[in-house]
């Protein structure tokens, strides 16, 4: 697998673009969706399961068309094209193990994503740039009528979609932001935040979903309730609550300015030095210096670089994408000098 | 204390004469005689459980031991695992999958999005009205709690109607 069969480097995930782009990186929404007629993933026989990635291959590949250029059947992949699918949000950690049946499908820009034979037979995906759950809602409305046109559903009136595990019933709808919240982290108001929003039904995860660490003050707010509740409503409630957080935010980052100018500034830009010029640097403290950096460019206190350049560094430095960009394999120790390099060459033109 | 009868036993059992207000404290054995029914140390909250519980958990025990035709999952495979093994098993268990599922998502019904080629839900527009009247008359009579109960099935109804 080449990166360059990825339209952009990044991904639209990481454009860096769309409302409110300076604090929500990305607004994805998945459903989880099963084909009538046959038995869910634990139940399912290895034949079943590869009719089913061969049929829908053929139907995203042929009848959509939009998703040639990028489909993995897993069996086929290397251990680290898995994991640069990982890395850029396209499939989970559990569905880089290459299990038979196992399959994905994304449009070029990334946009569109599906997992074929995950936990359900189908786990579609649609991801925007910044603030814009009502896009992506509308793109991956359609991408699923038309799915459910070709194939049958496992659907009942009364509970919904059916999936393999109850937490997912009824709309089969997960809705979540990321959201990068440093100035929250600094004012060390982020757990107060997270258990108000968990007392609200909502959950707050790591950069990479359930039982991930928050690396680079990056976190995804999302709903866990899907039954009961229409589409609409369980995006307008996630909304609301990030738009809330969003504000939040602003604030923690004008009052830390206000109260601590000269440390905020000297915090930053030594970040910034530091991300310059290391020449070991591990993926973590990367990711930790680089939130320390973006804050500084959307405060205006850091030269101005732009958000594509940032996205690049933080996608392109992480284990499986650095080894792609050098290609060859790395040892960890080799990438810590790897990704020091490939960061002091992206930065050489600020300071 | 020993046993004041036979004096052989440790006394557990203090016997009052009502009549002679008199006690006398005795063994196990030595109380049966004298014809005092010792009392089991269940308490009453226990013994009311155990009358509620009883023909749940004996029902409770035959659902898990329902098998999907479909699949052949067992209720018991499914919570060790947490994944059921085919869109049939919501029906089969749907007695234990309906509490489960209102415990996850404060809900048992779904509003919303239906695949193309689903009938639509059917009318609601009259039981709609008849819940507003009883819930008039709920309020007038001042039952809250049935009020309350009627509220909130409007609001699943209306729920459903604009996700339809």
């Amino acid at each position: 697998m080449e990166l360059s069969a990825f339209e952009s480097p990044a991904g639209e995930w990481l454009k860096g673009e769309g409302p409110e782009s300076d604090i929500v990186v990305s607004s994805r929404i998945r459903l989880a969706r099963n084909l009538a007629g046959h038995h869910f993933l634990s139940r399912a026989s290895t034949e079943e399961l590869q009719d089913i990635e061969s049929s829908v291959g053929t139907y995203l590949r042929e009848d959509d068309g939009r998703f040639a250029g990028l489909y993995f059947r897993m069996s086929e992949l290397s251990e680290i094209d898995r994991y640069v699918l990982v890395e850029r949000h396209l499939i989970s950690r559990e569905h880089s193990v290459p299990e038979p049946g196992r399959a994905m499908a994304a449009t070029g820009d990334e946009s569109l994503g599906v997992m074929i034979n995950e936990e359900d037979h189908l786990r579609i995906q649609s991801l925007r740039s910044g603030l814009q759950l009502r896009e992506a809602w509308q793109a991956i409305d359609d991408f699923d009528t038309g799915l459910s046109e070709k194939f049958g559903y496992a659907f009942s009136p009364r509970w919904g979609y059916l999936t393999a595990c109850p937490t997912n019933v009824g709309t089969g709808m997960r809705v979540s932001v990321m959201l990068h919240l440093p100035a929250l982290v600094m004012t060390q108001e982020i757990e107060k935040l997270f258990r108000a929003i968990s007392k609200i039904n909502l959950a707050v995860r790591g950069l990479y979903g359930e039982g991930t660490q928050a690396y680079g003050d990056l976190y995804q707010v999302s709903n866990h309730v899907s039954l009961g509740r229409t589409e609409e409503k369980i995006i307008d409630a996630l909304e609301g609550v990030v738009t809330g957080v969003i504000a939040y935010e602003h604030k923690a980052r004008q009052r830390i300015l206000s109260t601590h100018r000269l440390e905020t500034e000297d915090r930053l830009w030594r970040a910034f030095g530091m991300l310059k010029s290391s020449r070991v640097l591990s993926s973590e403290e990367m990711m930790h210096l680089l939130s320390a950096v973006r804050l500084g460019t959307c405060m205006n206190i850091l030269p101005a670089i732009d958000t594509r350049t940032l996205n690049e560094i933080f996608l392109l430095t992480q284990p499986a994408h650095l080894q792609k960009v050098v290609d060859r394999a790395l040892s960890p120790e080799a990438r810590d000098v790897e990704r020091a390099v490939f960061i002091r060459e992206k930065l050489a033109a600020f300071s | 204390m020993m046993c004041q009868r036979c004096k052989k036993k440790r006394a557990s059992v203090r016997v009052t004469d009502v009549a002679t207000k008199t006690e006398i404290w005795l063994c196990e054995e030595c109380a049966q005689k004298e014809g005092v029914t010792l009392k089991s140390q269940v308490s009453l909250a226990d013994f009311l459980a155990g009358l509620i519980k009883a023909p749940v958990t004996k029902e409770m025990a035959r659902l898990a031991k329902l098998k999907c035709p479909e699949c052949g999952i067992t209720y018991l495979e499914f919570q060790s695992k947490g994944r059921f093994g085919c869109p049939n098993d919501y029906e089969v268990f749907s007695k234990l999958v309906e509490p489960l599922l209102d415990k996850i998502h404060g809900s048992t019904r779904h509003v919303g999005k239906r695949p193309a080629g689903t009938p639509p839900p059917a009318d609601k527009g009259a039981s709609l009205s008849a819940l507003k009247s009883a819930l008039e008359t709920a309020v007038k009579a001042e039952r809250y709690e049935d009020a309350a109960k009627i509220r909130d099935e409007i609001r699943s109804l209306k729920d459903k109607e604009s996700g339809a």
